[in-house]
This record gives structure tokens, sequence and C-alpha cells, in this order.
């Protein structure tokens, strides 16, 4: 057996806060956590497989809830407000840093650790081309036989609703391939984006729920829904998937 | 007596009170047995149908005397009839769960809902359950629960049955009246000698050393489920760590523990032994009187249970 205390997937639920956002938008970016909460409510004993951190973007990164159990009493859930424009590289840099000092916290606590899993929310295209790319590299470049990059890398499923360009979240699907390749999800067209995003939060606790009833000690951590369980307004695209 | 009914003669459907990855449950109002007056219709989702098997255990309980019957329909929600047709199998009658297996709260996100007490519940920090507004039951009240689950497990064993996937989230339980414990998905169970209904797939963290289902591993997944009921917290419902319950069992409640978490599967203790055990460390223990403030409890000389006054 690994750990007597058992075998932790960490969360990390990354949303744009750019202008754009204002509105109705961040008001379920906003519901995302409580949701969540209450899915824990009923399914408690996955607090003994999961732990949660949010993260919030715009020309900076933010971590507004630092990585926790979601059922602990002494929680406190971060308000979200607008600001400035949409730079990727921001996030992906902080998720870096903050995967790595969590997952060697975890450890030393006595836990073992999956992959973690990274849901990238946005609505925009982002602000800061040619910059972005190499954090992403940074973030999810791995060489296991060289030795070389980040052991730590997560998987990573973008989500993107109204102005997000597919081709651009398309590149964040990581890995792209392999055996357990990740998938974004887009919302329709002519889908409300607050509906969007409140269907993408039921996707995440889908997910959530999936990955941690089937989590084995030896299993590698996270599931996303068979796409025929998605709700409506709502589609998944693998990397190779063309956009018509 | 005929194992299976047509999905015509189930009259109209009542509401769906749940769903799953396998199935979605409906009440079925005008269906109803005189043993069993209130049933529900779960319904397999399509291409979730079972292969066969379920009229071998639908046969079974219709085969028992009443009063096993009774005893089987209190401590199982078993498959009362196949619904099936031409086309083939589409679900089956089940009892529907009492209402005192419920528990009305209100989610943290403000939410009424009305839960299924399902035994997971047990498992989690007693104040993080009382947080979530579910019970945080003395550890008389959670010992009265696993003696009930061992007599279910009991019960089935004598009927030759293999339940397979036993999980916290396959039981429920209740604590006023008399607290119990029932077993409310009976669709992995298998009768010994044949193949399962369905797979019988472990949950994780509850695999037993041996790999495949029998009743050997169903008597691991009890030693489980009473470590983890009467030794809940953090990390409780991923733990086989005995020392945990080290303080809430005596000596010879100790042993049984080592020997069912064993890999010796000749050595653990029968659902039987089980039984008998918490039997003799309740003896005298009854149960509160609904409504009246809970007791705590402390094992005395001899493993006896002894009341103390908050």
């Amino acid at each position: 057996m690994e750990s007597e205390r058992g075998k932790l997937l960490p969360f990390y639920l990354v949303v744009d806060v750019s202008y754009s956002m204002q509105g109705k938008k961040l008001d379920a970016v906003g519901r995302i956590i409580p949701t969540i909460v209450d899915a824990l409510a009923k399914a408690p004993i996955l607090s003994d497989k999961v732990r949660f951190a949010m993260i919030d973007f715009a020309d900076d990164a933010q971590v507004r809830l630092p990585l926790c159990d979601l059922l602990d009493e002494h929680i406190v859930l971060p308000s979200l407000a607008t600001r400035g424009g949409t730079a990727f590289g921001a996030p992906l840099r902080l998720l870096r840093t903050e995967i790595e000092s969590n997952i060697k916290q975890l450890k030393a606590d006595g836990f073992a650790v999956h992959r973690p899993a990274v849901f990238f929310l946005s609505d925009g295209e982002p602000t800061d081309p040619g910059a972005w790319e190499s954090a992403f590299t940074d973030l999810t470049y791995y060489d296991k036989e060289k030795r070389q990059g980040f052991p730590m890398y997560p998987n990573v499923i973008p989500f993107g609703v109204e102005g997000a360009v597919p081709t651009t979240l398309q590149r964040m699907i990581h890995p792209a391939t392999g055996s357990k390749p990740m998938r974004m999800y887009l919302a329709d067209h002519n889908q409300d984006p607050a509906a969007a995003i409140t269907t993408m939060a039921e996707i995440l606790i889908s997910s959530i729920l999936k990955s941690g009833q089937s989590m084995a000690m030896g299993n590698s951590g996270i599931l996303l829904p068979p796409d025929e369980d998605l709700p409506g307004g709502v589609k998944s695209f693998g990397a190779d998937d063309d956009f018509v | 007596m005929s194992t299976t009914v047509s999905p015509s003669s189930l009259g109209r459907l009542g509401p769906m009170i749940g769903k799953g990855g396998q199935a979605q449950v409906y009440l079925a109002p005008a269906v109803g047995f005189p043993d069993v007056p209130s049933v529900v219709y779960k319904k397999y989702r399509p291409g979730h149908s079972p292969p066969g098997g379920l009229d071998q255990l639908v046969a079974r309980r219709l085969r028992l005397d009443p009063a096993t019957r009774a005893r089987l329909d209190s401590l199982t929600a078993w498959p009362l009839r196949v619904v099936a047709d031409d086309a083939g199998v589409h679900g089956v009658l089940v009892r529907l769960i009492p209402d005192s297996f419920f528990q009305d709260r209100v989610l943290p996100g403000g939410d009424a809902v009305r839960s299924l007490r399902e035994l997971q519940f047990l498992l989690i920090d007693p104040a993080r359950a009382s947080r979530l507004g579910m019970p945080a039951p003395t550890t008389a009240q959670r010992a009265l629960v696993c003696r009930d689950f061992a007599a279910a497990v009991h019960l089935l064993h004598k009927l030759d049955i293999v339940i397979g996937d036993i999980n916290p989230t396959n039981a429920v339980f209740r604590l006023d009246q008399r607290p119990t414990a029932m077993l409310v998905d009976c669709d992995a169970v298998r009768v010994r000698g044949s193949a399962a209904v369905v797979a019988q797939l472990d949950m994780p963290d509850w695999e037993a050393p041996e790999r495949l289902p029998s009743q050997a591993t169903d008597l691991y997944k009890l030693g489980l489920v009473v470590l983890r009921c009467l030794a809940p917290g953090a990390g409780g419902s991923v733990s086989r760590d005995l020392s945990r319950a080290a303080d809430v069992l005596d000596r010879e409640g100790r042993g049984l523990l080592a020997a069912a978490l064993g890999r010796d599967a000749a050595a653990r203790p029968s659902a039987q032994t089980w039984g008998r055990y918490f039997d003799r460390v309740l003896a005298g223990v009854s149960a509160p009187v609904p409504g009246s403030t809970t007791s705590a409890w402390r094992r005395g000389p001899g493993g006896t249970w002894i009341e103390v006054a908050r």
C-alpha cells in the first residue's frame, strides 16, 4: 500500500476574470465552487480522495482558494471581481509553482498524490501571444527518459465559452495524445455563456465523482464523463478534432 | 409464481426518484405485493441491462418461507420481480426504501434536500457529518448498525449468495426505532456457483486481497465496514489501519478485526460470529428513545458497554 492516508487527486480550477467576464458570466463562475461543495456534501467520503484550488486571472493571476478539502469547516469561499486583460501565461506560471509546492506539502503530510487536473475556463483570446505558449510548455513538458521538464505536470482540460477561440484552447489540451488523452469542452455558439459555465461546473462535478469513485491506489487519476452523458449546450473535442 | 412481469403491467409510473450510471428509479404506485406494498421500478439504461441471472435471484426469494423472506426484505432491497418482455430485460422491481432511512437536511449552499443515509456518512468525522446535516451516532449506535449489517451478510451467506460489491454507498442506516442497516443495491450479488448478474466490481479502497469475489472477500469487506464505521474521521473511508479501532473494540473485537482483514481467507470470522460478538457487547444496551438526547458509551471491564452521562 502506497500510503495509509490514501491517495489524493488535486483539482485546480483556473478562471478568467478579465473585463469581458463581467455580469452573469462572473456570477456563474462564482457559483461553481459552492455547487461543488454541495456535491461533496452528498458524497463526503470523496474528501478522502480529492482536493481543490481556485486561481483567477486577468493580466495577473492569483490563488483565490489555496488547495484544500472543500468540506473543511474553516474554508472561506472567495468572491470574484473582474480586472484587466486575458494573459494566459500568468495562471500557467502560477500553476507550476503552486502544484510543485502543494504536492510536496501533501507528500510531507503522508499522502500519495495523483497527477493534478487543471480545468481552465476562458471566454476570450489570450492577450499575451508568444508568451503563454512558453509558460504552457514549462508547465506541461516532461521527458521521462531524460528527466527533463516538470515531472508533476498536470492534465489540462480547457473550457471555452463565447469569445474563446477553439483552435487556441485546443493547443492547451494536455496530454493531447497517448493512452489517456484529455479533452476540451466548448459551449455551443447559440448557448447563453452563463448557462454554459453552469453546465461546465456539472461536467467538472461529474468528473470529480467519476474519478473519486474509480480511483484505486494504482490508478492514474482523473476521468472525464463519457460524451453521451454530457449536458446539452456543450460539446467535447479532442486535440485532433476539426471545427466546422 | 412467475419471476417476471411485463412493462405494461406496471401501470402509470410515478416520478423518477433517483438515477445512476446504470439505471433510473421510478415510483411504481400501481404495483404492490401483499408482503411488500410499496415498490419502485429500477429501469436499466439502454445497454446496461444485466445479461441474465436476475430471475434466479427473484426465484430464490420467492422460494423462501415467509419468515425468512420477511427478514430478507427487512435487511435488503432484494429484486422482487424482473421486468421483461420479448425484447429482453428492462429492469427490476425492488422495495421502496422506508422513510426512516432518509434524512431531511440543508446543504451548505442552502438547498433543502432529502438524502438517503448512506453508510458513507458513518465513515466521516462525526462533527463534519453534523455540519452537513447528517446524524453523528454514538459508538453504541454504530455497533448496532454493524451488528445488523453483519446479520444481513449472514443471511445472504446462508442463502448461498456472494454479495461482491460491499461498499458505503450500497448500504443505508437508520438510528431511530432501532438502529439498523439495509443493503440497497443487490444487482451485483450472485448465487454461489454461478456467474454474477452484473460484473462484481470492487469499489476502490474496498478491495480484498483476493481478486475474485467470494463469500471470503465479503467477510473481508465486512471487516472494513466494522473498522471504518467504528473509527470514523479523516482518511476513515480508505484506511485499513487496525489501530484506529483500538480504543473502541475490546480484545476479542480487535482479534476478530485482525482476522477479518488478514490474508488468510479461511481464518476470517463469519458474519454470524460478528453478529454474536456485537450481541454480547451490546447486551443490556437499549436503543435510545427517538428524540431523546443520545448517550455516550464507553467500554467497561469484560467488554460490556457502559452508558456515560454527558
